[in-house]
């Protein structure tokens, strides 16, 4: 009776009894309670059923109702008509359609149904249940019964009292059946308080539960199961293929979830990635552009504070600023690759950041700022050093000023007085010797009134700050000493013409003139020079001018000798004048007196002592400062040499290839640690960098390292070993994503590190092209080979760098091995969870997704807007192109 | 960079038949992802093609919803200047079994 289909040796020995017309009562009895059941949960679905199987179908209404529902295609109109000829019709519409599935209907005719035959019409109910509830189920490759079977074994096989051979015994005493529900739904069922010697109440808490909370309707009498002697096995089957409906489904709809989750969690993520890395580059750029125009800034307000000030500021800049915003950096370099291996690990296209916000751009921009940092401390440590020089020349200045307004304090009074017209003739002569005298003391100055004059230009042409102070003063001297010399020459022409009239000599006066006048400009020069100020910078320049000090202290005896000479002169005079009793007059060749020579004479040898104690200080000073350069030396020799065993080690560890990237990460991780604990000595050698500095030492020959070599060294080890890290991590992650072996990354790894002859970590076109031709690539050597090259750099080489990766390089080699998703399966999930239909609704979302992953698709999700619309639809065919910044067109 | 021009023509109403992806919105350059057989798009289009303008719109500055929308409202013609793809099968030239580093070998 049945079609080719089913005509495997399960039914061969099914059509023995049927052709004997031997269908067991009890069977039949059971058949018809679970047909009948099995029918309605069909038909409820058109809001109808049956009460009585072999009756209700008789016209052929139902059947073709049934058929509809199940099939969920549309049937040729049924005859409407009462009459026997129009039920035929409905039976036969209904066997031809059946028919036209592919099932031949061999022993079954529409008179029989509608004759009520209970036997013919259980038998068209069955292969209707066959072919559409049971044949469609397949497990690998089986089909129909050994399918559901296998699918049966499978599911109960951890429970260890079922064992499930067949379709009627071994579903008897129901535990089969609460095992599949428990291994499906555990929350539903307490299975470990089932014992197999209650089957009824075994059966009737499965057929009660699935009722309840899996939609099944009963289709067995749990009294019939347990009191045949053998349970109709066409009822059990198409039972158990209602579970298989039920479960199976809702498998489907789990992968289909955990596959839009695994998709959904990759985009976030990768969202995120690009996020951070627009937000860093964002925040580096900035300060970039705010820190530049400060760097390129060569100006200061001229004063030592003010410069000094700004040398602490750049070092703040360079110690406490840049340090963060190059691990900035570094850290935004390395999360761009790892978004690009994540992007090209997830199948999605290159991340191409907002223009203006390239790696390049980032890279220029830093660039710019170093170029901008460049000769800043040289210049501004030169700048210090200029500004502290031009302080001196100014005190320099000062201090000869207050000489010369010394010396010049009423000189102009004195050479307008009118004292020579009221005097006697000896007085006058005096008193034109006396401006003799001072005629040459005057030109004497002349070389002083120079000097401030060529001191006062030099503080203009250096730019002093207070430098009109100064002009003021340079201009009044200078302004006196033209109305001196003009006044002068005035008093010359008033004394010559009285000159005639008046002669005197005192040769005692004359001869203490002579002597006092070069003793006493003498006195001052020495003074001048005791009092010189100086600056040095190393103990050999402080040794000089002790050896010029010791060289004049060599010189006094003969001066005390001059100074007793003139002194005896003037006492000669007081000893005559007492010895003849009278007053002796004033001395008229000289406005010198013996006691101011004795004063001055004085203060000159107060004066070599406080100079040797000065020069003393100075020498210590400088020793001092030989220390500071011999601590900092020292240190910095240690520190340089650590910093580059360091790297070269670290750039060794790629290169070795010894051990698996494990092994390597591990000892990254432990130069990392050993870096970070090394960090106190850089702040040691920062602290005696900074004393070196503010000691104003410039210069330092027992080391060739400086501070800002170290800085720039150190600096290199910590951004190499976070890269190679980095590098390190992505090579992890891709081996794992692509489920590269052991073997093969070293085969990869030794190709690469062979052509890296340089150590760059990276592959020029040249060398990466020998590489493939190591690894069996087979690239011509002629045009067609050239464009293969070009082809597969434009994959590895995506910006044209001119550069190959190891990561790029690896993921090329496996491109072909990764699993990847695509839109079509994600579309392929979404479709499975919204039960084949084109969309899908927020409430299934919330139902099949974790809360944050449903609430992330409903914002996302366009209406749909087809014609089999229903109110709430979401679009997820666009929405999963769109996950892949994808859509149709 | 210079591209080619491609011309689609269509009947009223019929989808141009290639699927877009990418945009200034998500980072990625305009791409043809892939091309149904059988509509206005096959033969002229390939996966992979990169769209440089639509029309005479300069394809950087738009996101793909401005990209989609412009090329949705063309009528029946559609301009668009690629940059071809290049193939990314190998399979001629890749070795094959399992790779072995193998450092006499050269060109």
């Amino acid at each position: 009776m049945m079609g080719d289909p089913y005509n495997d040796g399960y039914m061969e020995e099914e059509e023995e009894w049927d052709r004997e017309g031997l269908l067991d009562p009890a069977w039949e009895k059971q058949q018809k309670k679970t047909f009948t059941a099995w029918c309605n949960s069909h038909l409820r679905k058109a809001g109808t059923g049956i009460e009585n199987i072999e009756e209700d179908f008789r016209n052929g209404l139902k059947l073709m109702l049934l058929l509809e529902v199940i099939s969920g295609e549309q049937l040729p109109k049924p005859d409407r008509g009462k009459m026997r000829f129009h039920k035929i019709a409905n039976v036969n519409k209904a066997l031809d359609f059946i028919a036209s599935k592919g099932v031949k209907l061999v022993s079954i005719g529409a008179e029989e149904i509608v004759d009520g035959n209970a036997k013919m019409t259980l038998g068209m109910i069955w292969t209707i249940i066959l072919r559409f509830a049971i044949q469609d189920i397949t497990v690998e490759e089986m089909t129909a019964k050994e399918g559901l079977l296998l699918w049966c074994q499978r599911k109960t096989a951890p429970y260890k009292n079922v064992n499930v051979q067949n379709f009627h015994l071994s579903f008897k005493d129901g535990l089969a059946f609460c095992a599949l529900i428990h291994r499906h739904r555990p929350e539903l069922i307490d299975y470990n308080n089932l014992s197999k010697d209650n089957p009824l109440e075994n059966l009737n808490t499965a057929f009660d539960i699935a009722e309840k909370h899996l939609d099944i309707p009963r289709m067995l009498d749990p009294e019939d199961m347990v009191n045949s002697a053998k349970p109709d096995e066409r009822s059990v089957m198409a039972y158990v293929s209602s579970y298989y409906h039920a479960f199976s489904g809702a498998q489907q709809a789990e992968t289909a979830a955990n596959r839009i989750c695994k998709v959904l969690k990759v985009n976030q993520e990768n969202e995120r990635l690009m996020e951070e890395y627009e937000r860093l580059a964002s925040d580096l750029l900035e300060w970039i552009r705010k820190t530049k125009p400060w760097l390129e800034n060569r100006t200061t307000d001229n004063t030592l504070p003010g410069t000094r000030n700004k040398l602490d500021e750049f070092r703040d800049y360079r110690r406490k600023h840049k340090p963060p915003k190059l691990e900035d950096k570094a850290k935004l370099e390395n999360s761009f690759n790892t978004l690009q291996t994540r992007l090209r690990l997830s199948n999605r296209p290159a991340y191409l950041p907002t223009e203006g916000k390239m790696v390049s751009d980032i890279a220029n921009a830093w660039k710019g700022l170093e170029h901008a940092e460049k000769g800043f401390e040289e210049w501004l440590l030169s700048e210090l050093q200029r500004l502290e020089r031009l302080d001196h020349l100014a005190q320099k200045f000062r201090h000869k000023c207050e000489i010369h307004e010394e010396w010049s304090a009423g000189k102009e009074e004195m050479l307008q007085s009118g004292d020579f017209k009221r005097c006697r003739l000896n007085e006058l002569k005096a008193m034109k010797k006396k401006h003799e005298a001072f005629e040459s003391d005057l030109a004497a100055h002349q070389d002083r009134v120079e000097q401030i004059a060529a001191i006062a230009q030099e503080l203009n042409a250096l730019d002093y700050h207070d430098v009109a102070t100064v002009n003021t003063r340079c201009q009044r001297i200078c302004d006196q000493w033209d109305r001196l010399g003009q006044l002068t020459v005035k008093r010359r022409e008033g004394l010559e013409e009285a000159e005639r009239i008046l002669e005197r000599i005192d040769q005692l006066h004359l001869e203490f003139a002579k002597r006092a006048a070069p003793f006493n400009n003498w006195m001052d020069g020495a003074k001048e020079d005791l009092l010189d100020m100086f600056i040095v910078h190393t103990t050999e320049e402080v040794q000089g001018l002790i050896d010029a000090h010791e060289q004049f202290k060599a010189t006094l005896g003969e001066a005390d000798k001059e100074y007793s000479t003139i002194v005896s002169l003037a006492q000669e005079v007081v000893r005559l004048g007492q010895q003849f009793g009278l007053t002796p007059p004033d001395n008229p060749y000289t406005t010198l007196h013996a006691q101011d020579i004795t004063n001055k004479w004085s203060e000159v040898r107060d004066l070599v002592p406080r100079r040797d104690q000065t020069l003393q200080q100075e020498m210590m000073r400088q020793q001092n400062n030989e220390r500071l350069r011999r601590q900092f030396a020292a240190k910095a020799n240690v520190v340089g040499q650590w910093v580059e065993t360091q790297l070269d080690a670290v750039a060794s560890i790629g290169v070795q290839m010894r051990g698996s990237l494990e092994d390597q990460l591990k000892k990254l991780q432990a130069f990392d640690k050993a870096i970070i604990g090394y960090k106190p000595n850089i702040d040691e050698l920062e602290r005696y960098n900074q004393e070196v500095q503010e000691a104003m030492i410039f210069e330092n020959r027992y080391t060739q390292y400086t501070m800002e070599t170290l800085r720039v060294g150190w600096e290199q080890l910590l951004t190499a070993v976070a890269r190679n890290i980095n590098e390190v991590e992505n090579q992890i992650l891709t081996r794992d994503s692509k489920g590269i072996s052991e073997d093969q990354m070293n085969e990869f790894r030794m190709s690469f590190n062979h052509f890296d002859k340089n150590r760059t970590r990276r592959l020029e076109a040249k060398e990466f092209k020998a590489c493939l031709i190591s690894l069996g690539y087979k690239i011509r050597d002629d045009r067609q080979g050239e464009a293969d090259f070009q082809r597969i750099m434009s994959i590895v080489d995506p910006n044209s760098s001119g550069y190959v990766t190891f990561d790029a390089f690896l993921d090329f080699m496996t491109r072909e091995t990764a699993d990847t998703d695509t839109a079509e399966q994600v579309m392929q999930s979404f479709k499975i969870l919204a039960g084949d239909k084109p969309f899908i609704t927020a409430q299934i979302l919330r139902q099949e997704l974790p809360p944050d992953q449903a609430e992330y698709c409903i914002q996302r999700m366009a209406p749909y807007t087809g014609r089999d619309a229903v109110p709430g639809a979401l679009d997820y065919m666009s929405f999963s192109t769109a996950l892949y910044g994808e859509s149709d067109l | 960079m210079a591209g080619s021009m491609v011309q689609l023509n269509r009947s009223p109403g019929q989808p141009w038949g290639f699927r877009l992806q990418g945009g200034k919105d998500y980072g990625q350059a305009l791409q043809v992802k892939k091309v149904q057989p059988g509509t206005p798009a096959a033969g002229s289009l390939l996966p992979g093609d990169t769209i440089l303008s639509i029309g005479g719109t300069n394809a950087r500055q738009l996101t793909h919803m401005q990209a989609h929308q412009l090329i949705k409202s063309a009528p029946t013609t559609l301009q668009l200047t690629l940059t071809r793809a290049q193939s990314t099968d190998f399979s001629n030239i890749k070795p094959k079994g399992p790779v072995k580093f193998s450092p006499w070998k050269q060109n």
